[in-house]
């Protein structure tokens, strides 16, 4: 049976992209934090004039180091981020401004940061590799620190700053990593103060989370007391669905999901050189800032023939997102899944841009196997975008097993690196037998990063995948991209 | 066969010039003709079985073959990747020409242990040649359940991770560990801490994986409990993941702190555990029927990434009691029985905290001195482990110095130790290094910046036969204070009070030297408040502390220039407490 499509109201969800580029520099590059820009929700995203925020001011913290102890200030920082908008695949060279204003001060008057950054990046867009790398001068930078009674302000001509970024934009996750050094010279006093931050910065962007963190060290030499800290600012924005019942007997929906996008930051420093009057305790801390969260109701069909399955809640999670949108009146958990409705969903859960199909300008792709009318036609194109399939030959009516389903999964994360080198070798499931060769390195790679259900060590890799396993899979995979992923970036690194 | 056999094929031929060893070899002419063409053999795999001394190891290729490969263990060029070296600085050039430089990934056939994946060369007669072995490492993070030495070797950490997943792993005891960026000794490694583990895997069959541990980084104490409250449920807000409590309070040393009128928390739902009266809840069961009762719910939490979060609530029907902090005579597995008389039934709903971390009731040991929290039915509710060093491995003692070497040391010609208040005389010489760790006092300035450098034995200002009271850690001086002779001493409780640079004590005694005897100071408990001088010694749990780091409910014993009497006399008829000078401050 042809499975009918659930009505038009979920046609917004199919309009929701992810951030082009990732979004660094929110927390500045100074060790300070933010909770970072909100996440789009699913409301924004369907708007069709909808953009990312190119200007924005968040609570800021940051600790200052100059006196040797750790000095707490808080107060906002301005980002105009100048990236945003450019469409760097149609623009793969060119340059932009970046600004940075800071204003903190600390509750207990120990010290302010008045900091005014302005940056003129350029960019180079590797088409092959999918990569961009950027490259960041200073243009204008003024500066006035307070700290333990002593004012700090810059010495421009005698300070540096240089920052560089590489981006790598996989199907679903946008990662990247960089370095930030930077030399401040402060007048204070008879002799200058200067401060030397070697920074790398790690993070990435999808649709259900972002986090970005910067591992830090930094020197300081006034002319008569050397300090060196080490600090790990981290900020990560997420995410959630939670379900609420109704109260009311008489109403004609149960409940629904709600949608809760929330950010918060932290750092960690270790003083490892600090003034003589500092004891232990003291030369250890985290600081943390949170922000209020944004909420959005989300739409639920009645499945009221999942009653008692064990896959009720995870179908329902799916079709809140509009990932699932089979008429539920006709939806059968048992029915299994095509490779074109898997790709067409895995689109849907990472948010891949689409492609133009309908206009007069369009270009259309050709498949040896889509037709242009398949309703899933616009959905594998935005997958043979994006990387998530290689080839013109797509299979969509075949039925999906579960080791292409993980290969897919595995191939939106772009995390097929952490797979065996030795692709044929091992794996340590108990039907490892049964897995393809090709296969073998993303199963391990699920496996390690926990987006495969437990069956008692077994993974039934030829086995046709139902709407009701799918949902599980589906859940697990976004789940890890809404906390698991997060964590080798703050939890791990946090230590 | 297919384009990825093809690749797997035994035979590569390859443009590089290969010579595999860095000792120089001669080639016969058909050796001379084989490498000129460039051809190379090699293969990959994982190790099974590998025997230098018979000069064969058994490898796994990608065909899933089981291949036996010979060597000479004289001539085979080995390498193998340190999971520390992040680039390979030499590369591929020593394996092109003799290269000379040390490659710290040169080592010897032995090290190839089976689990290793290799990538191998072998000559025209398939003798192995060349070895590359790498293994895959990943990471695993969680609390440790508990650590305990096997033998003089290898220890034992269980370790749970965020998905409830328990790890055994055999550890060897020089397996580097750090924490906060600098080394730490595995022995240190407690329940409760959070630690983050880079373990090497193998694979060695279908369900067969073995896991070494090659590092352990410690949480730096970012994830530590920041107390336990107790209140009434207010609210489990759903969306914003928080938790109120309504008339709140803290536990502390003297019992439970004064009320808040509500205080709010955050919480994960996905971590937090819950239990009513031992048996555990959802988030949403509590929500529903919790919130708004008037039953007592106590809550640990746990200050991570910034944020107070509750990680553990217990929420008890029926009156509770807090006992007075006593000591641990016997334990089992289900009841601990204290000095005090009291038999506890534990369970994993008991709230127990130990060094700040949030531990399992078996971690509650015979000799703890423990602050309980129980309920009417005699079960454990909050258990706090009290540690009781007090000066630990810190000693204080004054002495004249005889002698002074900058930098480097000083010797005192005889010495009086503080022993329980009193100071015992010990007529020998007795020698402390410092440097720049020690921390030097002075009665006007306080902590004087590079003291160590004015600390001189010459000169006008030369501390020879001067008197110093200094804190000593084994043969180091930690703290040189100029401090006077403090014969008199009183004990009291802190309690917080209205000045912050006092510190108030209450159930306070005066000991009397000369006769050895404590007096009670106040019938009406009136308490008195002690002002640290500049140069004075604050320890506690066998640190210095500050002033500002004493807590409500410790017991401290204040060593003072003057009887109390002089304190007395000098206020007078003042209405204020009476205040004295405290120059040693130890924390019992």
């Amino acid at each position: 049976m042809k499975i009918k499509k659930f009505g038009a109201a979920l046609l917004a969800f199919m309009l929701m992209t992810t951030n082009v580029a990732a979004l660094e520099g929110e927390m500045g590059y100074f060790g300070g934090i933010t909770p970072g820009t909100k996440l789009p929700t699913s409301i924004e995203l369907a708007q069709e004039d909808y953009q990312v925020p190119a200007n924005y001011t968040l609570p800021y913290k940051e600790v200052v180091y100059l006196s040797g102890d750790a000095v707490e200030v808080e107060g906002t920082i301005t980002v105009q981020s100048g990236m945003v908008g450019i469409d760097f695949r149609a623009e793969p060279t060119g340059s932009y401004t970046e600004s940075y204003v800071i204003n903190a001060t600390s509750p207990d008057g120990r010290g302010s940061v008045t900091r005014n950054m302005t940056l003129t990046t350029q960019y180079v867009y590797n088409e092959g590799l999918d990569q961009l790398i950027k490259s960041s001068r200073v243009t204008n930078w003024n500066e006035t620190v307070a700290a333990d009674g002593s004012a700090y302000t810059l010495d421009q001509a005698s300070s540096h700053f240089t920052k560089s970024i590489i981006e790598e934009h996989t199907p679903g996750v946008t990662y990247y990593s960089g370095d930030v050094y930077y030399k401040a010279v402060y007048n204070q006093g008879d002799s200058p103060t200067t401060m030397e931050v070697n920074s790398r910065i790690y993070g990435y962007d999808q649709a259900f989370a972002k986090t970005e963190t910067q591992v830090r060290t930094i020197s300081i030499d006034d002319g008569e007391d050397q300090y060196f800290i080490k600090e790990t600012p981290s900020i990560t924005m997420n995410k959630e669905i939670f379900y609420s019942s109704n109260e009311p007997y008489a109403i004609s929906f149960a409940g629904n999901y709600k949608e809760l996008i929330q950010g918060y930051g932290a750092v960690k420093y270790d003083i490892l050189v600090g003034n003589d009057e500092l004891r232990s305790n003291q030369m250890t801390g985290v600081v943390g800032v949170d922000d209020t969260f944004l909420l959005d109701q989300m739409a639920l069909p009645s499945l009221s023939q999942l009653q008692g399955h064990p896959a009720r809640t995870d179908i329902e999670k799916l079709y809140s997102m509009g990932i699932y949108d089979v008429n539920p009146i006709a939806f059968s958990p048992n029915q299994a899944i095509t490779r074109g409705e898997y790709i067409t969903m895995l689109v849907k859960t990472l948010g891949i841009e689409l492609p133009d199909v309908t206009s007069r300008r369009a270009v259309l792709m050709d498949f040896e196997d889509v037709a242009k009318t398949d309703p899933n036609y616009q959905y594998i194109y935005a997958a043979y975008n994006a990387g998530l399939i290689n080839s013109t030959t797509v299979n969509p009516d075949d039925y999906i097993t579960r080791e292409e389903l993980i290969v897919f999964n595995v191939r939106a994360l772009g995390l097929q690196r952490l797979g065996l080198g030795i692709p044929t070798i091992q794996t340590s499931f108990m039907d490892d037998s049964k897995i393809s060769n090709y296969a073998k390195s993303s199963l391990y790679v699920a496996g390690q990063i926990g987006i495969i259900p437990n069956s008692n060590g077994y993974i039934f890799p030829d086995m046709n995948v139902s709407y009701a396993d799918c949902a599980v899979f589906l859940n697990l995979f976004i789940d890890y991209l809404r906390y698991g992923l997060q964590k080798d970036y703050n939890q791990m690194m946090m230590l | 066969m297919s384009k990825f056999k093809l690749v797997l094929a035994l035979a590569v031929a390859a443009a590089a010039i290969p010579s595999y060893t860095h000792a120089t070899t001669y080639y016969t002419d058909e050796e001379y003709e084989i490498a000129k063409q460039g051809i190379i053999y090699e293969d990959k795999g994982v190790v099974i079985e590998n025997k230098p001394e018979l000069g064969y190891l058994l490898y796994r290729n990608m065909n899933n073959e089981t291949i036996r490969a010979n060597y000479y263990t004289s001539q085979i060029v080995v390498e193998k990747e340190d999971l520390y070296e992040q680039e390979d600085r030499i590369g591929y050039i020593d394996e092109l020409f003799p290269y000379f430089e040390y490659d710290p990934r040169d080592t010897t056939i032995d090290n190839i242990k089976p689990g290793d994946n290799i990538y191998i060369r072998t000559d025209a007669n398939g003798n192995v040649t060349y070895v590359s072995a790498y293994n895959y490492y990943m990471l695993r993070y969680g609390k440790v359940i508990s650590w305990n030495m096997l033998n003089s070797e290898v220890g034992e950490l269980i370790m749970e991770d965020d998905s409830g997943n328990i790890h055994v792993y055999e550890i060897a005891l020089d397996t580097p560990v750090t924490k906060s960026n600098r080394p730490y000794s595995i022995g240190a490694i407690r329940a409760g801490e959070y630690v983050r583990l880079l373990v090497s895997q193998k694979t060695f069959g279908a369900g067969i994986v073995e896991e070494e541990v090659a590092e352990i980084v410690v949480d730096g104490d970012t994830r530590t409990i920041d107390g336990v409250y107790k209140g009434q449920l207010l609210q489990l807000g759903t969306y914003d993941n928080t938790v109120r409590l309504a008339h709140a309070q803290q536990l502390m040393l003297a019992g439970w702190s004064s009320y808040t009128d509500v205080l709010t928390f955050s919480a994960d739902q996905r971590t937090f555990a819950g239990y009513l009266e031992g048996q555990r809840k959802s988030w949403d069961y509590m929500s529903r029927y919790l919130t708004g009762s008037t039953l007592d719910a106590y809550v640990a939490v746990e200050n991570y990434m910034g944020q107070q979060n509750v990680i553990m609530m217990n929420v008890q029907d029926s009156y509770q009691r807090t006992l007075d902090p006593s000591r641990v005579i016997s334990v089992t597995p289900t009841e601990i029985k204290l000095l005090s008389g009291q038999s506890l039934a534990v369970g994993e709903s008991s709230i127990v905290i130990r060094e700040d971390r949030l531990v399992g009731a078996t971690n509650i040991l015979v000799g703890d001195m423990l602050q309980a929290v129980t309920n009417a039915d005699g079960d454990l509710v909050v258990g706090n482990v009290l540690l009781d060093i007090s000066e630990g491995n810190l000693q204080v003692f004054r002495g004249r110095i005889s002698s002074l070497d900058l930098r480097e040391e000083f010797e005192v010609e005889t010495f009086s130790l503080l022993m329980d208040n009193e100071w015992y005389y010990h007529p020998q010489p007795r020698t402390y290094t410092i440097d720049y760790t020690t921390r030097f006092y002075d009665e006007e300035e306080g902590f004087i910046k590079d003291g160590i450098e004015s600390f001189l034995g010459y000169g006008l200002d030369s501390s020879i036969n001067e008197v110093y009271t200094v804190v000593t850690e084994g043969e180091k001086a930690v703290l040189i204070s100029n401090m006077p002779y403090t014969r008199q001493c009183l004990t009291g409780v802190v309690y917080k009070g209205e000045e912050e640079d006092l510190v108030y004590l209450k159930d306070v005694y005066e000991y009397n030297v000369e006769e050895n005897r404590w007096y009670q100071y106040s019938t009406v408990n009136e308490g008195l408040t002690v002002t640290p001088m500049e140069n004075s010694i604050v320890i506690r749990n066998g640190e210095l502390i500050d002033m500002e780091d004493l807590q409500e409910g410790d017991r401290i014993s204040v060593m003072m220039r003057e009887e109390l009497d002089f304190y007395i006399e000098l206020n007078g008829a003042n209405i204020e407490l009476v205040n004295v000078d405290g120059y040693i401050l130890i924390v019992e």
